[in-house]
């Protein structure tokens, strides 16, 4: 081929070549086939709910506790109250505890896992399998052990607490398994040949650079904790309730008020979502 | 037991064996202090188990380790005074430049003022002086190789080894480094053990090569004794190009495999591989001469490589061409002193 | 060092799988209360069998989880094939979109859809649980659909192209078949999650539509009976049993994968 030969026989016209190479530009048929449907479903039932939600947070209630179009902010006064905050802080509260302590468990499991050999997958899936089984028969098991070992009055945060851990426990040890066993071993050698001892190289070299994997998980178990429903109210004191509870309790009767208390929730996630999303560095659903 | 302070390191017997296969066996060598020892095979020979045995990331199956004069069995990877150049850098990607370099000195506990002295001296050293603050994924090959090596310097450890480091460089770049290396070991004075399966690099840069083949050791030696004076088939043919003639010796002649007779220097009798290198023949004069045809004449200025035939043996020669090319008949031959016969 | 992590790590699984091993032994424990093991036996089952309310919610159950799956598995392979095979303005936000069910707390979804099934007049019921739990399902399936089709290899498809395909005849006929197991599996996980929803089922099934876990759910908070656990033991096995599948099913074939 010599130089300053372009176009002429043996090239393709270059839109056919393109569509062949790149499916993207392809028929419209393609694109509408894959894209429309799940756009069109999510809008509908994720992104109008939620600016629902917004807009009726400034609604006030009649009677019944249904919303009534208006423009008042006695929902948000009511969210934001004392009470409420209280609410808001206590169960960020125990969710922090909860995220902490699933990570002192989890980081030891998924290290001894990504070090395994051939038992990693198996143990992997021992691991998690709980996570994907009935929640709430999980939930009702928690609740018999408690109450054989601390009596029938074992509610409190204290009991939510350890619930949620029993059940997120599996969140967190998967991605810290993933980012783990990308450490080089290559790393850890050299650290050693400089004289750093297995306790140094482990805090100088694979902590650090497990840090997106810490926060990962940190965040995709935070964020569940701080939303639970489910555990508080089986495992909590009702004199202590958590902010999921409280929504799924009393939303009937004022409507306003839970999507008031539900925003304020929806912003602590969305923060922590877009930390999430960009320590994943990737921006595929996957 | 002889004085053994001169030896840096000390491989006494030392195997290594993976599930009943010998990967290294039964190998014994001494490094002085201060010389530039190289560890040459080809791949699987072994040299990098020994290398990681020496360094404390396997333990030998059989012998001992000694640095310094003192056994180091059982002894972790982290308390052995020996630094390692990473035949692929192993760079920290979370610390800069100088904090790589810094992390042994870190390790060990020295001033935070005098870790910048000794650091800023290492990369000058290196001639990166100017990086101190970069991070090691925007450094190209050649330089994260640098900064390797200032890392593994700047604590003046007992043994510096190093793992085929120039493996990833490009030629121009690889002789540039070797240079830079031999300075830079003659500079600081430190015992450097240089793995390699480059023959031309290990004769170029070492003061003592061991060639090592399947485990074993084949060979010890300074790199003129090794080329001249191969010890064993393999070290001939692995060191440079080598005219090999395989046969039965009886007294002062060999009987080679393909019928010649060929005269040597001292007798002895058996199986023997007679060994000479090219620029030992010459045209039409010595005492051993073969007949041959010219395949190939390989034109470099004064001197040029001529491959010749005869009934399926090739034969290298290099030296003044003489005119020859393609097709001619040519005589080539040598003095029996100047070839080496070994076993 | 290792040997400790080791225990540890056994420590934790037996602590992660205690109480489902209490609960699963106690389902046959003839004793009433919990503490006290009084011998086997199969009462507990057969009651649970026999329970009009529990059987009912089942039905439900199941249906509900039936119709989800269907349209789950649909949103949710074209929500993959989208995003991992098209490039188009907003993709970042579309991704985020649909993994949204799953990143926020259930309560949220659950509130917000109660109020958009208020807004716009559909009545709380059976098709609106479906529509609640197709949501959620379709994000789960997306991902396992999207993780599997990136591991495939792309020139199949354009190899069919050059052959004369059109790009979506290369599509049906090259990596939807290859997609198969991926999706079969995203649709068992599907399948399974309707099932064992409690949040979500809450807030959008209303007053005459009960499923299993929600009729856990009331009896749980009143009185702790032995029947419980039966139940609560027969939904586990069907989540272990419909989990373990799709995990096989995920298992890259030989052949057809990037290398």
């Amino acid at each position: 081929m010599g130089p300053g030969r372009r176009g002429g026989r043996g090239v393709r016209p270059a839109s056919a070549e393109q569509e062949r190479r790149d499916p993207a530009r392809a028929s419209a048929g393609y694109r509408l086939a894959a894209l429309w449907p799940p756009l069109a479903w999510m809008l509908a039932f994720v992104a109008a709910p939620t600016l629902i939600i917004a807009a009726y947070s400034f609604f006030t209630r009649d009677d019944l506790g249904r919303p009534a179009p208006a423009f008042v902010l006695d929902a948000w006064r009511s969210a934001l109250s004392r009470d409420h905050l209280a609410l808001f802080w206590r169960s960020a509260w125990v969710a922090a505890v909860s995220t902490a302590l699933c990570l002192a468990i989890a980081y030891p499991v998924a290290y001894f896992i990504a070090g395994g050999g051939r038992w990693k997958n198996a143990l992997l899936a021992l691991v998690v399998l709980p996570f994907w089984t009935n929640f709430l028969a999980r939930t009702t098991a928690m609740q018999m052990i408690l109450v054989r070992v601390l009596g029938p009055e074992f509610h409190s945060p204290a009991a939510v607490i350890a619930g949620l851990v029993y059940s997120y426990l599996p969140f967190m040890v998967l991605p810290l398994y993933v980012s783990i066993e990308k450490v080089p071993k290559r790393l850890l050698e050299a650290a050693a040949d400089l004289g750093a001892s297995p306790a140094r190289s482990f805090w100088s070299v694979t902590v650090p650079l497990t840090a997106p994997g810490i926060a990962a998980g940190c965040v995709l178990v935070f964020i569940p904790c701080f939303g639970a429903f489910v555990t508080p109210a089986l495992l909590g004191s009702p004199r202590e309730q958590l902010l999921g509870t409280q929504i799924a309790v009393a939303y009937r009767a004022n409507v306003p008020v839970a999507s008031a208390l539900s925003m304020t929730m929806m912003a602590a996630v969305l923060v922590l979502l877009a930390i999430y999303y960009r320590v994943k560095k990737t921006d595929g659903i996957v | 037991m002889e004085d053994l302070t001169e030896f840096d390191v000390v491989l006494d017997g030392v195997g290594k064996a993976f599930d009943g296969h010998r990967v290294v066996d039964r190998v014994s060598l001494s490094v002085r202090r201060g010389e530039f020892f190289s560890l040459l095979g080809p791949s699987g020979c072994g040299k990098s188990t020994l290398l990681r045995i020496v360094c404390g990331f396997d333990e030998p199956t059989e012998g001992r380790v000694l640095l310094a004069g003192s056994d180091v069995a059982g002894v972790p990877a982290h308390r052995r005074d020996v630094n390692l150049v990473f035949q692929n850098y192993a760079l920290f990607p979370h610390l800069s430049v100088a904090d790589n370099v810094a992390f042994g000195l870190r390790m060990q506990g020295v001033a935070g003022d005098e870790i910048e002295r000794r650091v800023r001296a290492a990369l000058e050293m290196v001639r990166l002086g100017a990086y101190g603050g970069r991070a090691p994924a925007s450094l190209s090959g050649g330089e994260q190789q640098r900064v390797a090596i200032a890392r593994a310097l700047v604590t003046r450890p007992r043994v510096v080894m190093l793992d085929e480091p120039l493996g990833a460089l490009d030629l121009k770049l690889r002789r540039g480094m070797q240079e830079e290396l031999k300075r830079l070991q003659r500079e600081s004075g430190l015992t450097f053990v240089y793995v390699t399966h480059d023959q031309e690099e290990a004769l170029s840069m070492s003061d003592r090569i061991a060639v090592m083949s399947k485990g074993r050791l084949e060979q010890v030696g300074a790199p003129r004794e090794i080329y001249e004076r191969p010890a064993t088939r393999f070290a001939a043919e692995f060191i440079g190009t080598a005219n090999l003639f395989d046969g039965t010796a009886e007294g002062a002649s060999v009987r080679t495999d393909d019928g010649l007779s060929l005269a040597i220097a001292d007798p002895r009798s058996g199986r023997v591989t007679v060994v000479v290198r090219p620029e030992k023949l010459r045209l039409g004069a010595g005492k051993n001469a073969v007949d041959a045809t010219v395949s190939e004449v390989l034109y470099a200025g004064a001197t040029s490589t001529v491959i010749l035939h005869r009934d399926g043996r090739k034969l290298v020669y290099v030296g003044a061409p003489d005119g020859l090319k393609s097709g001619d008949k040519a005589s080539v031959g040598w003095d029996p002193a100047d070839a080496a016969v070994v076993a | 060092m290792r040997k400790a992590l080791g225990v540890w790590t056994a420590l934790v699984l037996a602590v992660l799988y205690l109480p489902i091993a209490v609960m699963v032994v106690y389902s046959f424990n003839a004793a009433e209360q919990v503490v006290v093991w009084k011998g086997f036996t199969l009462d507990w089952y057969r009651k649970a069998f026999e329970n009009r309310a529990a059987r009912d919610a089942f039905v439900q159950t199941i249906s509900i989880a039936l119709g989800s799956t269907l349209l789950a598995t649909l949103v949710g392979t074209s929500a993959a094939v989208a995003s991992v095979r098209l490039s188009f303005p907003g993709k970042r936000a579309f991704n985020a979109l649909v993994s949204m069910p799953i990143s926020i707390p259930d309560v949220l979804m659950g509130l917000s859809l109660f109020v958009f099934f208020g807004a716009i007049g559909i009545g709380l019921g059976r098709a609106t649980v479906i529509l609640a739990h197709a949501t959620f399902s379709a994000a789960y399936v997306a991902i396992v659909v999207a993780a599997r089709l990136q591991g495939l290899d792309r020139s199949m498809e354009l190899a069919a192209q050059d052959l004369g395909a059109t790009p979506f005849g290369a599509f049906l006929k090259v990596t939807l078949p290859a997609l198969a197991p991926a999706i079969a599996a995203g649709a068992i996980l599907a399948f399974t999650l309707s099932l064992d929803d409690v949040v979500i089922t809450y807030f959008t099934s209303g007053p005459r539509v009960t499923t299993l876990p929600i009729y856990l759910y009331s009896r749980v908070r009143f009185k702790f009976t032995p029947e419980i656990n039966a139940l609560s033991t027969l939904m586990l096995a069907a989540s272990v049993l419909l989990v373990v599948t799709s995990l096989k099913l995920q298992k890259p074939p030989v052949g057809g994968d990037k290398r």
